[in-house]
């Protein structure tokens, strides 16, 4: 039982948008892919995947289409937009500067 | 250091950037808006097919893994954590769900409201009462305080207040015309005063009330006449044929409303002018003149010592008062040095001309409408704590909803929409009501309040009671909706009881202080202004009222002294001549009416005590057999003898100046008065009377009585004492001045008993607004103690089954479990009379003989309150003696 707010504030934002980054995709594609790539370290729910795909569709970082899968079934695929690609920047810059300093602080307890 | 410099840095510039892609979104936006609101179906059709297809997906994938179809499809189901809960965070993100959804809860409010009329009924009236009596108030105060004087670009109107050594002192025309020449910040300049011209040769001859003006009114004041043209140049100045422009109204009324007026003559006060132009139909201000003509040359050229007129000025555009100020000090200072003699020792301030006439009624007013205020935040309470009740009972019903999906957001949305939609009915009503009671308000009020008869429900208003509704409809309904929402759980399915939380208590409870001491608050302050009206009516008022008809007849200020006194003199004879009169005298002003010619006075072979030659008092001057008509009580001594230099003064005087010995026989020389030979005029006074009550609101003061003969004053009020009704001398009292001058006109009759009750028509109205606010505030109190009783003691009849199985008398139990919220009222009495002790400083303007602070009042209102309490607990109390223990204890 793994909610939006079990991970870091914005994060699933900043993984829905670079795994959209690389190619369009659908919810279901998308969940394997969040699985895979984030192993067992980070656990989205199926429930939580939706809300957040919505709200930035809603934004105008994301835009969705209905197209037909490999195995002929409909559905709905998400592609970043213009906006999609300055906001997956911002976020990574600012997670970078955010983890760049935890890990900064982190160190300094060691030492 | 550096980095974090670096850091602030990067975070302005995302910031920037994120400002302007917020314009760029809406491309995005605006189609998926379009397509949520209006084709909704699509909208939802297409997430339950991008669900449904993850679905599909995932039970593929689970019985490739080798579950069974039923457990793949569950397995997938249940990875999804509600998935009806999901769909609606997905509809939540929409965020043009509340449009709809917002529609969908109104219909439910009221569906539901009208299945509890008497719930819905309860909160209608209570809010209904609040913003009704808010709106009829604002209106008044949005008329008579915020925009009081009805003219274009008032803010730019300013009045100038002059003093001369320190004292203020009323305009004069030289002068006026002095600071429209030199003042640059004035765009135009005007001084006026207002008389009662006699007009004839119009159909009846009547008493109209004229503007005398000087400078140039229509500029000043921003008029345009709707027919014929303003004042010429030369009219202005006083030169040329005297001019004059007429009201809409008399135009109307007199002219026949004829386009081709201009150019006729009317005659006001035996003089002629030639009718220029019409004035502006709606002209408010200055207020009831009907004729409006420059003054003649030598009032406008009159000694620059002389005061008479209200200076208004009109600022430039974009001119500040305090800039203005500053420029008519310079031009003060320059008139001063060149008219040492006159103009040294004086100065001038602005006032803007709203803040002038609204000056005297802006507190009384606004201490009215706080009150109202008070009373509409109880109501808002007293909806809350219904709300709250009403919630309480409805936490299974919102359990439920919470299980199949509802957020708590929406939720409170949902409840939220419930008050809203009585706040809107009681909003509505309100209006309604004030609508309907407004005129009557309006008759209440002192008539000459400014602006008083544009008093409406402007927008301005309506807007006002439309916030007020919003408001008291959001701020009663926010904590309820939020309590009920946030207790409600799925556990809360499971409790066959519904268990109410010690927060929900702990609301309730405070909800209920708020309103006991609010209610304190504003029964005390009801009382001291009763206290304040019963003391005001027992003061003796000095003369007697009963069977005395007053006769006002004003004359010109330019009257001639012989022909006033003719008049007079003729006029008393004929009244006194009247059968059924017993007695008739002349009088300048009547008592309880206010106002005094002031004067001086010094006492023979008396040495002044502070230096000052003569005291100064007040001149009463009278004729006719005055003290007989009004029935002032003699105490010593006799009335004057017409003719003679003899004058009476009343008690307040004797005691003052004559503390130890009788004045009988005494001098007086009276504003330094000197015979024609140029010695000292010294009067002796015959008589001392009982001190009568000049103004409704204050003590007598040391007053002297002359005869009308030896003081010139062209104001006349009439007294007439008859044997039976008074009001039936008014024919023949009508046919004695018709006898004397056919020209003559009477102002008014009045029967003096009504002039009596008007000197406390306004403590009385405020008494009375304040008693009845104080009553609805009780009535609500009374209302939320009630509730707040009887649900404790429904809430625990099992624990009193127990208590009165276990051999506790019935007495005990109630006592036990209504004297926890006693508590509570003892609590909100105590914050009740604190903040009465801070407030009821602001009613000492309008107290008489009572103390804001007085303690018999605190007293009164503590003990209405216990009243109160103690029967609005008589009834729940009964209810927990007369539990039956047995039926108790199987109520589960």
């Amino acid at each position: 039982m793994s909610r939006p707010n079990d991970l870091l504030q914005g994060t699933l934002d900043l993984l829905i948008l670079k795994i959209l980054a690389l190619e369009p995709m659908n919810g279901w594609a998308m969940s394997l892919r969040l699985k895979q790539v984030s192993g067992e370290v980070l656990q989205v729910s199926d429930g939580s995947l939706y809300p957040a795909l919505h709200k930035l569709e809603q934004e105008g970082w994301i835009s969705s289409q209905w197209q037909v899968t490999e195995s002929k079934r409909r559905a709905k695929y998400y592609q970043l937009t213009v906006l999609g690609r300055e906001k997956l920047e911002q976020e990574r810059a600012q997670w970078e500067r955010l983890s760049s300093a935890v890990s900064l602080v982190v160190r300094l307890k060691e030492a | 250091m550096g980095a974090a410099f670096l850091g602030g840095f990067a975070r302005g510039a995302v910031e920037g950037s994120v400002g302007r892609m917020s314009l760029r979104k809406w491309i995005y936006k605006l189609p998926l808006i379009w397509k949520s609101l209006f084709r909704r179906r699509d909208t939802d059709g297409d997430l339950d097919d991008e669900l449904a297809f993850h679905i599909q997906m995932q039970t593929e994938a689970n019985r490739q893994r080798g579950m069974s179809e039923a457990e793949a499809r569950y397995a997938a189901l249940r990875q999804f954590d509600g998935l009806q809960q999901r769909k609606e965070e997905c509809r939540d993100m929409r965020q043009t769900n509340w449009i709809e959804e917002s529609a969908g809860d109104i219909a439910y409010a009221i569906r539901s409201l009208r299945s509890r009329p008497g719930f819905c009924a309860l909160g209608v009236l209570s809010l209904a009462i609040g913003i009704g009596a808010n709106t009829a108030l604002f209106s008044v105060v949005d008329a008579v305080v915020l925009h009081p004087v009805p003219l274009r670009d008032a803010h730019r109107l300013v009045a100038v207040d002059e003093f001369k050594d320190g004292k203020s002192s009323n305009g004069n025309p030289p002068r006026t015309a002095d600071w429209g020449a030199t003042v640059p910040a004035f765009e135009a300049v005007t001084g006026f005063y207002s008389e009662d011209a006699v007009l004839t040769g119009a159909g009846e001859p009547a008493k109209i009330a004229t503007l005398r003006t000087c400078g140039d009114p229509l500029a000043t004041l921003g008029v345009n006449p709707q027919l014929g043209r303003g004042f010429t140049a030369a009219e202005r100045s006083g030169a040329g044929d005297p001019a004059a422009l007429i009201a809409d109204e008399l135009w109307r009324e007199r002219f026949s409303a004829d386009r081709a007026v201009a150019g006729r003559l009317i005659t006001l006060g035996g003089k002629s002018y030639t009718i220029v132009g019409v004035l502006p139909a709606g002209l408010a201000y200055p207020s009831q003149t009907l004729v409006w003509t420059p003054m003649p040359r030598d009032i406008q050229q009159v000694d620059r010592r002389a005061g008479f007129l209200r200076t208004v000025a009109r600022l430039g555009a974009g001119v500040t008062r305090t800039a203005a100020a500053s420029e008519l000090n310079v031009a003060v200072a320059q008139l001063a040095q060149r008219y040492p003699a006159t103009d040294r020792q004086r100065s001038a301030a602005l006032v803007s001309l709203n803040d002038l006439e609204s000056r005297e009624s802006r507190g009384p007013l606004l201490i009215l409408l706080a009150t109202a205020l008070a009373v509409l935040l109880l109501a808002c309470v007293n909806f809350a704590s219904l709300l709250l009740s009403r919630g309480l009972a409805r936490q299974r019903e919102a359990s439920i909803r919470l299980a199949l999906g509802a957020g708590t957001g929406r939720l409170v949305r949902l409840y939220l929409s419930e008050s809203l939609v009585v706040a809107v009915i009681g909003g509505l009503a309100g209006v309604a009501a004030a609508s309907w009671t407004l005129s009557l308000l309006v008759s209440m009020l002192p008539p000459d309040l400014p602006n008083l008869e544009s008093v409406s429900l402007n927008g301005r208003v309506l807007l006002a009671a439309a916030a007020m509704t919003l408001i008291s409809g959001l701020a009663a309904g926010w904590a309820p909706a939020r309590r009920v929402a946030g207790s409600a759980s799925i556990e809360g399915l499971r409790a066959r009881i519904s268990t109410e939380g010690r927060e929900s208590r702990w609301l309730q409870k405070t909800l209920l202080a708020g309103q006991v001491a609010l209610s304190v608050l504003l029964l005390t302050g009801a009382v001291l202004l009763t206290q304040s009206l019963v003391r005001l009516g027992s003061e003796p008022l000095g003369f007697q009222p009963e069977h005395v008809l007053t006769v006002n007849i004003g004359m010109p200020w330019d009257t001639p002294e012989v022909q006033l006194n003719h008049f007079s003199k003729a006029a008393i004879e004929r009244f006194a001549a009247i059968p059924g009169v017993r007695a008739a005298g002349m009088i300048d002003r009547l008592p309880l009416k206010g106002g005094t010619q002031g004067g001086t006075f010094s006492i023979r072979n008396r040495p002044a005590t502070d230096g000052r030659p003569d005291a100064e008092v007040s001149l009463r001057a009278m004729a006719g057999n005055y003290f007989g008509a009004a029935g002032v009580q003699l105490l010593a001594g006799r009335d004057v003898q017409e003719g003679a230099r003899e004058l009476v003064v009343n008690q307040a005087f004797a005691a003052a100046y004559f503390a130890d010995h009788s004045p009988l026989g005494q001098a007086l020389r009276i504003n330094g008065a000197k015979d024609k030979a140029g010695v000292p005029r010294w009067s002796e006074i015959v008589g001392v009377v009982a001190d009568v009550r000049q103004e409704p609101s204050q003590k007598p003061t040391p007053e002297i009585y002359l005869a009308a003969s030896d003081t010139y004053w062209p104001r006349q009020v009439y007294v007439v004492r008859a044997a039976g009704d008074p009001m039936q001398m008014v024919a023949a009292v009508r046919q004695a001045v018709r006898e004397i001058d056919p020209a003559k006109v009477i102002d008014s009759f009045a029967a003096m008993e009504q002039t009596v009750h008007g000197a406390t028509a306004q403590p009385r109205l405020r008494a009375r607004v304040f008693g009845g606010f104080a009553a609805i505030a009780l009535l609500l109190t009374a209302l939320g103690i009630y509730g707040l009783q009887s649900q404790t003691v429904t809430q625990r009849t099992k624990e009193i089954g127990i208590r009165l199985a276990l051999g506790e008398t019935p007495m005990a139990v109630a006592r036990r479990i209504l004297t926890e919220n006693l508590q509570v009222v003892a609590i909100g009495l105590i914050l009740g009379a604190a903040a009465s002790a801070l407030l009821t400083s602001f009613l000492t303007s309008l107290l008489y003989g009572v103390s804001p602070l007085d303690p018999a009042a605190f007293a009164l209102a503590a003990l209405g309150l216990a009243i109160v309490t103690a029967a609005a607990s008589f009834l729940p109390a009964r209810h927990a003696a007369g539990v039956a223990p047995l039926t108790a204890l199987r109520n589960d």
